[in-house]
């Protein structure tokens, strides 16, 4: 059976389900009886989750307002531009 | 594996091709943030940071009409990205070098403790926890890792984590992009994207964990460095 060490060394693969049938075979079963390792996977799987929470919120008016002024530029300086 | 499911459609990139102002508006209003958080896991001078964004969306205006919506747009997008941050943190790197003296380094490559594995020492010989992990015991941690608060412990571990590892976490977890896309866009094998995506939840469950149980308070917005004026 695998232990501590090597499941929490495979737990992001286990999340991802990038493990073979026998790493997530023996992931699973440690997990059975290891409260420790399951507090941990269940730790990285809420990290995951709060990692994904954190794409970024629509930028500020002035911000957008100067990205388009510089594409405006852009845009007038290419001879080859279609617009 | 995929990513999750893209926001910009088809007919959204018809009205790029087609110069929309409008649409335009939409995606930088929608990516600038984003890119912005990406390009500093190539350089800690905002002044690179935003002429590396800058140089990106002039990319995209530019070369939108050859966009042939092979991978998803968001992707096309930090690709370019990731092309100009590695110019402009080099060209950086190199003066800095030139002003100061200096050995030079990679922007692109592996940085000093970019392999480092942070759960070196946690376990005993026989592979048992050295310090178990402990439940996070507060009524409903799902609820409280959306807090500003722990926003706040997340950023500042995105930026303490070696830059390899945070690319990967940014593009993986934060953006969404499949793992064979982030392999593309940073030149990576599928083994290390996964070495390093692990190795960067570790680092963020940990300051996590810190935070959870008191150890720590969530820390100050960061402050940001700037060599020069634009």
């Amino acid at each position: 059976m695998m232990n501590c060490e090597q499941v929490a060394h495979r737990a992001s693969d286990y999340l991802e389900r990038r493990l073979g049938w026998s790493g997530r075979l023996g992931v699973w079963l440690h997990l059975l009886v290891c409260s420790a390792c399951k507090t941990y996977v269940g730790q990285l799987r809420l990290t995951r989750d709060a990692l994904r929470a954190m794409r970024g919120s629509p930028a500020p008016e002035p911000q957008v307002d100067a990205v388009m002024a510089a594409m405006r530029r852009a845009r007038d300086e290419s001879p080859d531009s279609e617009s | 594996m995929s990513g999750r499911q893209e926001e910009f459609d088809a007919a959204f990139v018809a009205r790029l091709r087609a110069g929309d102002d409008r649409a335009f508006r939409e995606l930088v209003g929608a990516l600038h943030g984003a890119l912005t958080r990406f390009a500093r896991a190539y350089s800690r001078d905002e002044t690179v940071v935003e002429e590396a964004v800058q140089e990106t969306w002039i990319g995209v205006f530019r070369g939108i009409g050859a966009f042939e919506g092979r991978a998803p747009l968001r992707t096309w997008i930090f690709g370019i990205l990731v092309n100009q941050a590695r110019k402009l943190a080099v060209r950086a790197q190199r003066q800095a070098r030139n002003e100061r003296g200096g050995p030079e380094v990679s922007a692109s490559g592996a940085g000093p403790g970019d392999e480092a594995d942070p759960l070196e020492g946690c376990f005993e010989p026989d592979g048992h926890w050295k310090d178990f992990p402990v439940t996070w015991d507060r009524q409903d941690p799902e609820a409280v890792l959306l807090t500003a608060e722990a926003k706040a412990v997340i950023e500042r571990a995105l930026e303490e984590m070696p830059e390899s590892q945070r690319r990967v976490v940014l593009l993986r977890d934060v953006e969404g992009l499949s793992s064979d896309e982030v392999c593309n866009i940073l030149g990576v094998t599928g083994t290390h994207e996964r070495v390093l995506l692990h190795r960067g939840r570790v680092r963020v469950r940990s300051a996590l964990d810190s935070y959870l149980r008191g150890a720590v308070p969530a820390p100050p917005a960061p402050r940001r460095e700037r060599s020069r004026e634009r």
